[in-house]
This record gives structure tokens, C-alpha cells and sequence, in this order.
């Protein structure tokens, strides 16, 4: 028994080689396998927040709400304008900048969770200096979904496109996401 | 018996060993011994190139080329896809149809990459349906193993007999066509019969299989459209060649006056110029194309020829066939024997090295009686030999090895308990049916 | 509420089409199966293969049967989508328009009937790149967006 088993896996490995390997990859990237049948379930939503972030919409809530999900709200300040700050600047009008900012981001959070509770969502909230774009990738990975505001992180342009960090987001998270 | 025969003896019993042990490459071995019997002059260069059988070497090489061509495209899995959808969830139509494409797949291109690449596919159904696989590979590998024996180009020995006799492919679907599919039906009501009562599945699962399969996209399975359609062309347009090949002077003679009407082409010529019209017309990288040849296995069939040159060239075969033909009074008689010699044999070594050796011998019975008919016994033989154990041709082990690593075992015992019965049935039947063209 | 499920015949736009039968469910919504077939590309593809092969003669004749292929399938897709929505007794119907495919989705998920759009985050070129679909009405769709991987 010993013997036969061990010399079919012999021969399987001199007649196939590596072929089968590279079948099975073949034929992976088509096949709808089981695992990606079940929609995972969705338990935690991260929402980063920001300065553009000005509101989330009532059709957004509602499509969250279908989730029995925690959303964590993340306010997030651009390390690199606080680096430019404090550079063109001077410490001071950083410190300054930053607690301005601080405060804005407070009070967004709240009032963001407000919203959310009304309508029976749960949260948590967290508020920090970082990147915009890698930190919410980096997030993400302990998330189940994103959620993202289509003018997240994108300065006050006026033109009707998506920010294009929203895109990078996008196109680098594992979760689906969610553009409000 | 002479040294040089006694070596020659050793060297062929000793690779034998090797390629059935395979602890060594059987390419290797087989390289391995052919640098004995070439080193120490048993056989010499003039003879190294009578005994290479360059027929069946670039017949694999063409055909090497256009499969492996065809499969970037998507192919197989568009296939195995369309096949998992037209059984409509039912186990008994996913048994059937998979053996019947894999038969007829596996008829006219090679065994090895047709059921590397539809073996996943079949486990992936089984797995859906909830059902024990087991029944649905094994079927499987009887159905390429029977349906490689249908024509010149299905099976290893068939393109090494058809290269060593000139025999056409035309001949080949005459005399073989009809005992595989007879061998087919046979096979799957003795499938039916071992495995029918395991395969039920209730209605409402069904519905969910029929979803989850439904959800496969074949189209998705098409990585190059035009690559596709291209292969497809051009293997149709070389399997018409095949049934052409050895009167195409005459077709072509009335298009193009100067090409002589007795101009006929072998199949290796058939399978390389198919490689270069689908090289040529899709633009494949040949540098990858070539890589993809499985040159181990165009070594294993070159070693092989020249260990079986040395027992030819020491007069082995000669005495072998002398004696033969001492003892044997009838050709029905001879095809008993050749069938089912060859049937046993290659269930228990490899097809391949068998019928290399069983080539020169009947060549040399020939000088007293009429082999045409043992040519078809020995097809018959080595080809649905293969069927009785589990490393009796190579789609077994590939089909076999395959399960093993998806953690479904099939233990030789096992698969010997059905494939000898698979084994003695389809020959019995097969050489039943050439007993009454030949020997009546 | 009225889901709208972008489906181009990918592997992803499926999985899109899975995803929007669970939020139906949890929110007794209804869910429109959305395709836009462009001739453009049937004439791309149709010039491609030409243009490849060398067998330029019968283009039209190409085109036209990529075209009526293009439909085929995309029907195909959406029906076997269909049949699992009908498994989950979930309000379904599908729609099939022609045109610029960015206009079309933009003309159809803009019409103030749909609380939520649903695609796949890559196209039918599989997970080389993100879909540009996404790049062009991420913007100026006015609906929630819900990007399925």
C-alpha cells in the first residue's frame, strides 16, 4: 500500500511536473469558487473622515443600516500638510492648525455619530495624523467594508469627478466599498 | 547467447525496472540505457538513426505544440465548463457526458493534458453535488483510455504503430473506431451498474447545483478570443487533414496541377505543419510555445527506441519471433496471444515501453505470416490495457495524483479491483470483434 | 427601496449581483439587473480580429455577429442571475439598453428611482485594473455606489 501510493506520487510528479500547479491557478481566476458564493458577512465598516467630509447622505445610512455592522469613523488630518506647516511656518501656527483642525474633526464626529445612532447604528470613533490613502488601505484590512465619501480627500474642487484617492482606496482594498 | 545480447538483455530488463520504480525520471532511464548500448557500439550511429523512430517523435512534437497553443486560449475550460452545464445537475449525466468528451477529446489530442484539464473541473462538481468522486474519475480514466484507442493520433502506442507501419488514420478509425465506441457503451453501463446506486442527489440540492454551476462562466474561461477561434480552426482543419493524409496528393492535384496526385503525408507532417499554421497565425511567443513541449516525454520515446534497436540489433527480437511463430498455428491464434499479452503487460508496465518492444517483433513475424491483423490486436492491447491498474498509462496516474493531492485517495487495490474487470470486458469484447474481420 | 445592479458579464459583476440579493433581502428591496451593450465594441472587436488575422473581407459580417454574440450572452448572464433571485423570492427584473455605456448607467441610476448602485470593482479584463466604468460615474452618480470584490 505504502509502496503504491508513494510510486503513483512519483509518477504523477514526472509525467505532470508543474503542470498541475499552473492549471489549478488557470483555472481560479474564473471559477466562482464556493467560498466566493457566500456574500461574507459584513460585521464592521470603517468610514474615514476629513475636512471635505461634510455629511454623510440619508440614502448612504439607509444601505448601511441592511448591515448589523459597528462603523468605525476615523478623522484623519494629512500628515504631510502638517509636515508643510511646520516647515513654511512656524510651530506655533502648526499647533495652532492642528487644534483647529482637532476641534473641526470633534465636532464632525460627533455629529456624525449622532446621525448614525438616530438611526440605530452603532460606532466608534477614533481621530489621528496619517496618511490618507495608506492608513484607510492599512484600516481596511480589519474591516469588513469601507465606506467613502466621494469628495474624501480631494480639496474643494468644484468639477463632478471622484477624488482620486477615493479610486487608489478602491482599487487597493480587499472589502467591498461603499462611495457615497 | 552472445555478451552483446546479454547486455543488450540487462539493459532493456534494467531500464524496465527503472521507468516502473520512475525513482529515476523514466526519461532519464530510458536516456540512461541508451547511452550503455550506444557507448559500448551495440548500436551504431547508422543504426541509432534507423531505430529513432522520428515518425512518432515529431508526431508529439506537432501535436505538443498545437494543444499547448490552444490551451493559452482558454479551451479545455471552456469545455469542461459547457460540459458541467449540459448535465443539468443529474450525476448520471455528469458521468456520462464527462467520459464521453473526455473519450472524444481525448481520441484526437493527447490523454495526459486532456484529463489534466478536465479533472479539476470534475472534482469541483462532485464537491458541489456532494457526491463521492471516486466513480466520476475513474470513469474518467477508462473513457480516455478507450477513446485514445479509437484513432491513429489518440494514444501513444497507436502513433508509435502507425509510424513504424505506415498504417493511415483512416485505418485506424475502421478497425478500431467501432470497438471503442461499442467499448464505450459497455463501459458506461458497467459504470452505471458498479457506481448508479451512490449517485442520487434530491431535488431541492439539485436546484443549488444547477444554480452554482449555472454561475460558472464559460465565456469567462476564454482568456483570448481570437486564439480560440484560431485553435479551434486549426485543430478541425488538421484532424480533416488526418482523415485525408495518405491521399491528399490527390485532392490537391485538382487545385494545384503540378502537386503529384500520388503525393500522400505522414501524420507527423499532418500535426507539425497544423503547429506552424496556428504558430504563424496567431502569433504566440514560440519561445514560450516551445518551452511547454515536454521534451522528458520526446526523450523517454527517443531512449526507448534505441534500448528496443539493441535487442533488435543483437537478434533478440528475432528469436523471440522465431519462437513465436514455431508455436503459433493460425493468425487467430497470434491475435489471441499479441491482445492479450500486450492487454496484461502494459497493465502492469507502461504502454509506451511495451509497445516499443512489441513493434520490432511483430515487423519480424511478418516474414511469415500476415500481421496486418496483429497490428490492431497489439492497438487494442496496449491501449486498453492501460485500464488495469492504476499505473498502466499515464492519464491514470495524472487522473490518480491529482485526487491524491485534493485529499481524495484511491488506492491501487481499489482501482485494480474495477480496472481489471474494465480491463478483461472491453478486450474480450474488442478482440472478439476483430476474431470475426480477421480470423473467420 | 430599488437596487441597480450594473452587470457586464464578469465573473465580479456576478459576484456584484450576489451581494445585492443579500442587501434585498435585509431591506425588502427590489433589484434591476442593468446592462448597456455598445456597438463600438462589437465594431472593435470585429476591426481587431481583422486586423490580426488579415481576413479583412467579411468585417461587417464579423461585427454583426459579435454584436448579436454580445447580446446573446449578456442575456444569458442576467438570466441565470435571474433564476437565483427567483430561488430568494426577491422582486427582480432586468433591462437591457444600447448606447455609450457611461451615459446610459449614468441616465438610468440618475433617474431618482434608485436608493443604491451596485458593481463589480473590475471589469471583463479581469483584475488587471479597476473597472473604468467606476472612474467615470464615481463621480456623477448621484445614488450610494457599492463597490463588490
Amino acid at each position: 500500500m505504502g509502496y503504491s501510493s508513494s510510486l503513483i506520487q512519483r509518477k504523477f510528479k514526472d509525467i505532470v511536473g508543474r503542470r498541475y500547479d499552473s492549471v489549478l491557478k488557470e483555472y481560479r481566476e474564473f471559477l466562482l469558487t464556493e467560498e466566493e458564493v457566500l456574500v461574507p458577512e459584513v460585521r464592521s465598516i470603517l468610514m474615514p473622515l476629513d475636512f471635505f467630509v461634510h455629511d454623510i447622505t440619508n440614502e448612504a445610512i439607509d444601505v448601511l443600516s441592511a448591515y448589523d455592522a459597528t462603523i468605525s469613523l476615523a478623522y484623519i488630518t494629512d500628515a504631510g500638510v502638517v509636515d508643510l506647516l511646520e516647515r513654511a511656518l512656524n510651530h506655533s501656527s502648526t499647533e495652532e492648525f492642528q487644534a483647529k483642525k482637532e476641534e473641526y474633526g470633534r465636532k464632525l464626529l460627533k455629529r456624525t455619530t449622532a446621525k448614525l445612532e438616530e438611526h440605530g447604528l452603532s460606532t466608534q470613533t477614533r481621530m489621528f495624523v496619517g496618511h490618507k490613502g495608506d492608513d484607510v488601505v492599512q484600516m481596511a484590512k480589519n474591516h469588513d467594508m469601507v465606506a467613502l465619501c466621494r469628495r474624501y480627500a480631494d480639496g474643494e474642487s468644484t468639477d463632478a469627478s471622484i477624488s482620486p484617492i477615493v479610486l487608489r482606496i478602491c482599487q487597493r482594498v480587499e472589502t467591498p466599498a461603499l462611495i457615497y | 547467447m552472445e555478451t552483446v545480447a546479454l547486455i543488450a538483455v540487462a539493459v532493456f530488463l534494467f531500464t524496465y525496472a527503472l521507468i516502473v520504480d520512475e525513482r529515476i525520471h523514466r526519461a532519464v532511464a530510458a536516456m540512461f540505457g541508451a547511452a550503455i548500448v550506444v557507448f559500448i557500439g551495440i548500436v551504431p550511429w547508422e543504426a541509432l538513426l534507423e531505430h529513432v523512430d522520428f515518425g512518432t517523435i515529431l508526431l508529439l512534437m506537432g501535436m505538443m505544440i498545437i494543444v499547448n497553443t490552444a490551451r493559452g486560449s482558454g479551451l479545455f475550460e471552456y469545455i469542461a465548463i459547457r460540459t458541467a452545464k449540459l448535465a443539468k445537475g443529474s450525476p448520471l449525466r455528469v458521468l456520462v457526458l464527462f467520459a464521453l468528451v473526455t473519450a472524444v477529446v481525448s481520441a484526437f489530442l493527447d490523454n495526459v493534458t486532456t484529463v489534466l484539464l478536465l479533472t479539476p473541473m470534475l472534482l469541483y462538481i462532485a464537491k458541489v453535488m456532494k457526491l463521492n468522486p471516486i466513480p466520476f474519475l475513474v470513469t474518467e480514466i477508462f473513457a480516455s483510455n478507450v477513446g485514445g484507442a479509437a484513432t491513429l493520433i489518440g494514444d501513444p502506442p497507436n502513433i508509435m504503430i502507425g509510424s513504424a507501419t505506415g498504417l493511415s488514420f483512416n485505418e485506424f478509425v475502421i478497425h478500431l473506431g467501432p470497438i471503442m465506441v461499442i467499448d464505450m457503451a459497455i463501459l458506461l453501463l458497467m459504470m452505471y451498474l458498479i457506481y448508479g446506486r451512490s449517485m442520487k442527489v434530491n431535488p431541492e440540492e439539485r436546484e443549488e447545483v444547477v444554480r452554482t454551476l449555472n454561475s460558472l462562466d464559460e465565456r469567462a474561461a476564454i482568456v483570448d478570443r481570437s486564439l480560440f477561434n484560431k485553435s479551434l480552426a486549426v485543430i478541425g482543419f488538421v484532424i480533416l487533414l488526418f482523415f485525408v493524409h495518405d491521399r491528399i496528393g490527390e485532392i490537391l492535384h485538382v487545385f494545384l496541377p503540378f502537386v503529384d496526385p500520388a503525393m500522400g503525408l505522414e501524420p507527423a507532417e499532418v500535426a507539425l505543419i497544423g503547429a506552424a499554421i496556428l504558430l504563424f497565425w496567431s502569433r504566440q511567443s514560440p519561445e514560450e510555445i516551445f518551452e511547454k513541449i515536454e521534451w522528458p516525454a520526446l526523450f523517454f520515446f527517443g531512449g526507448l527506441f534505441v534500448i528496443v534497436g539493441a535487442l533488435v540489433e543483437t537478434g533478440i527480437i528475432a528469436n523471440i519471433a522465431a519462437v513465436m511463430v514455431e508455436n503459433v498455428g493460425s493468425t487467430g491464434e497470434a491475435m489471441f496471444i499479441v491482445t492479450w499479452f500486450a492487454a496484461i503487460a502494459s497493465a502492469i508496465v507502461d504502454n509506451i515501453p511495451l509497445t516499443a518492444a512489441m513493434i520490432p517483433l511483430i515487423q519480424d513475424l511478418g516474414a511469415t505470416m500476415d500481421v496486418y491483423p496483429l497490428w490492431w490486436s497489439l492497438a487494442l492491447g496496449a491501449c486498453l490495457g492501460g485500464n488495469g491498474t492504476a499505473i498502466g498509462a499515464s492519464a491514470n496516474v495524472v487522473v490518480i495524483g491529482i485526487a491524491e493531492r485534493e485529499g481524495i485517495g484511491i488506492s491501487f487495490v481499489d482501482f485494480l479491483k474495477v480496472g481489471m474487470l474494465v480491463l478483461f470486458v472491453t478486450v474480450a469484447v474488442g478482440l472478439g470483434i476483430l476474431w470475426l474481420k480477421f480470423a473467420m | 427601496m430599488k437596487i441597480l445592479v450594473l452587470i457586464d458579464g464578469s465573473k465580479w459583476s456576478q459576484k456584484a449581483a450576489l451581494h445585492a440579493i443579500e442587501l434585498a433581502k435585509r431591506k425588502d428591496a427590489e433589484v434591476v439587473l442593468f446592462s448597456v451593450l455598445d456597438i463600438r465594441e462589437a465594431k472593435a472587436m470585429a476591426f481587431n480580429f481583422c486586423a490580426q488575422s488579415g481576413i479583412c473581407d467579411q468585417l461587417k459580417d464579423y461585427e454583426g455577429r459579435i454584436w448579436k454574440d454580445m447580446r446573446e450572452s449578456i442575456k444569458g448572464d442576467q438570466n441565470s442571475i435571474l433564476s437565483r433571485y427567483q430561488g430568494e423570492k426577491i422582486r427582480c427584473s432586468s433591462k437591457i439598453v444600447e448606447g455609450r455605456i457611461r451615459d446610459e448607467v449614468l441616465k438610468e441610476a440618475n433617474s431618482g428611482e434608485y436608493g443604491l448602485v451596485v458593481m463589480g470593482a473590475f471589469g471583463r479584463s479581469g483584475k488587471a485594473r479597476i473597472s473604468t466604468l467606476l472612474e467615470e460615474i464615481g463621480g456623477t452618480v448621484r445614488p450610494p455606489l457599492l463597490v463588490v470584490r
